[in-house]
């Protein structure tokens, strides 16, 4: 099977090799990671550093370490073509697909192990077939100058087709990496199979969005959020604290039907023709969205039999709410509690929760509404210095599948990803251990640690 | 609020949720838009069986529409698309944009605002 390289973005790392298991997952793709350490670490490739590494080597399953900000290539073994581009089409973090040809530290061992090849796998793009070369560089710049003289260096390919730059039938790819802290071969060279959808980070750009509050979510983490959900046309997905609707967005954008509730109704409806509704507008999503209602988590009104394919949230855990509040007491109007009284709508206890016993009921709530294999993703805040794992809450029905962490400096915010167990398999679980937890977890209180804890650095 | 969220909310008080008289929430007082949607087959196809089929009836007539088939109907990839267009068209292209929803078992009224409903109750319900 032909070995493949994705070339990956540099952000986030901890949340790489999770989109990559779900769009594999999504779309029907089997894969078998390749590490190139262990091809150049085998001692008869010494001589030359590029090995004959597809069939016989040995293919080690990849650490998730491995795939750090630090390393932006991953090499894969897939069936072919369609399964490369297929698998990383919808993705965020992929930015390309190749399929490798070679890879070397040098121009010379990289041309020595390519020209000798008893039968090159460009061979069938040799005659008739347009193409364009094109380069990735980290930690250098090639001229346009340097760009034609490497490429003249390949002139044992032999390609007679036509150059391209506009519409090439077939896109060679050197991509050089002289980032001394990225680890690895610093050449790579193979043929381009497939982008990706990064591109819509910048499409959900907050900057560009017709209607946001103090709440909404990043663009990026948006999206990777709608991407642990399997969010895909025919599901249904709800965020119970949908805020001014970032989720829902980003799940629409990937098919799936979205529906959203919030105890505030204020930022549902936004003002002066700017809304959630808007935005659905803005994006040309309109037709996937289904309703936000006005409701509590606590005291839910979705019927009780009622399935969703998945729930995606980030809970209010104080920390820019607070803020907010912060403001409006320095400036002498009102403390929350007056402004619940004196408001006609409701604003019952949320508030005053804990967010490690709304974690617990959202838990609660998901392994009740879930469809069998459905996913709750849930973004999680820890105080960095007391987190242990039995902070992440648990419910026999629930299967813990993704942890991925996007550290800040006293704190981190954790994206879970639950899937829930087939119906046929949890019918006789029993649900009377399931508590709250006995010790109290490093997110319980968090608005207190948050701002104790910035108090400490400033 | 499309007639489709209709059949996934109840009363949200916990003591009624589980009493046939909450749920459908009846519907009084409403005004209805029509707002047009691209046809999305596999979603329907998804979504019908979680649908309550006698609550979407009891719903549809309070808004005086009997166009809904009595049974449930299966949907499969060969359905037609007559039956998926007027499905599509009552569950997701009726707009309930004002309405008053009640509870048959405590008479709470959820109020629909703007297509929106609020389904909160009062601090003292709690």
């Amino acid at each position: 099977m032909p070995i493949y390289l994705l070339h990956l973005a540099s952000t986030h790392a901890d949340f790489h090799i999770p989109e990559l298991e779900t769009l594999a997952k999504i779309e029907s793709i089997s894969y078998r990671w390749v590490k190139p350490s262990c091809i150049e670490e085998s001692s008869e490739l010494q001589e030359n550093s590029i090995g004959d590494y597809p069939r016989e080597k040995p293919v080690y399953p990849i650490n998730h370490a491995n795939a750090t900000t630090l390393n932006p290539f991953l090499l894969v073994e897939l069936d072919d073509d369609a399964s490369a581009s297929k698998w990383v089409r919808r993705s965020i973090f992929c930015k390309n697909i190749y399929e490798l040809y070679g890879f070397a530290d040098t121009f010379e061992s990289l041309h020595d192990y390519l020209s000798k090849l008893p039968s090159p796998p460009w061979l069938q793009y040799q005659k008739d077939t347009s193409y364009k070369f094109t380069f990735e560089t980290f930690g250098t710049r090639r001229t346009m100058e340097e760009q034609l003289s490497i490429i003249n260096d390949f002139g044992y390919m032999k390609l007679e087709g036509l150059v391209s730059m506009k519409r090439p039938e077939c896109i060679f790819t050197l991509l050089e990496n002289r980032s001394k802290d990225i680890e690895g071969p610093k050449l790579y060279f193979g043929r381009w199979c497939g982008g990706s959808s990064r591109d819509a980070v910048d499409k959900f750009d907050l900057k560009r969005r017709n209607y946001i509050g103090i709440t909404s979510f990043d663009a990026e983490l948006s999206l990777i959020t709608a991407q642990m959900a399997m969010a895909m046309p025919g599901k249904l997905i709800y965020d119970p604290f949908v805020g001014t609707g970032s989720f829902l967005y980003t799940c629409s954008y990937f098919g799936a039907f979205t529906m959203g509730s919030d105890i505030d109704g204020r930022q549902m409806r936004g003002k002066g023709g700017k809304s959630i509704r808007s935005n659905f507008t803005q994006y040309q999503l309109a037709g996937s969205f289904l309703d936000v209602f006005t409701g509590d988590v606590t005291n839910c009104p979705l019927r009780e039999n009622f399935l969703l394919d998945a729930i995606v949230c980030d809970p209010p855990y104080g920390v820019r709410a607070g803020a907010k509040k912060i403001a409006k007491s320095s400036s002498g109007s009102s403390t929350p509690n007056q402004l619940n009284s004196n408001s006609t709508s409701h604003y019952p206890k949320l508030e005053q929760y804990q967010i490690s016993d709304m974690v617990f009921d959202l838990i609660c709530f998901a392994a009740k509404h879930l469809a069998d294999y459905g996913r709750l993703v849930l973004w999680l805040p820890t105080i960095t210095e007391e987190y242990s794992v039995e902070d992440i809450p648990r419910h026999p029905c629930l299967s813990l599948i993704y942890n991925s962490v996007q550290p800040f400096t006293h704190w981190s915010r954790r994206l879970l990803t639950f899937e829930r167990l087939p119906r046929s398999e949890t019918q006789n679980v029993s649900l009377e251990f399931l508590e709250k937890a006995s010790k109290a977890p490093s997110h319980h209180d968090f608005r207190r640690k948050y701002f104790m804890g910035a108090h400490r650095t400033t | 609020m499309k007639l489709l969220t209709v059949n996934f909310l109840t009363c949200s008080n916990k003591s009624c949720s589980s009493t046939a008289e909450a749920f459908p929430l009846k519907i009084e007082d409403a005004k209805l838009a029509i707002q047009q949607m691209e046809l999305k087959p596999e979603f329907l196809r998804n979504i019908i069986p979680r649908v309550d089929w006698n609550a979407l009836l009891i719903s549809t007539r309070q808004l005086g529409n009997n166009s809904l088939p009595e049974e449930k109907p299966e949907l499969t990839e060969e359905s037609d698309e007559v039956l998926l267009k007027s499905l599509h068209n009552v569950l997701l292209e009726t707009e309930i944009t004002e309405a008053k929803m009640t509870c048959g078992n405590c008479g709470h009224i959820y109020p629909v605002f703007e297509g929106i409903p609020n389904m909160l109750l009062s601090e003292e319900e709690i």
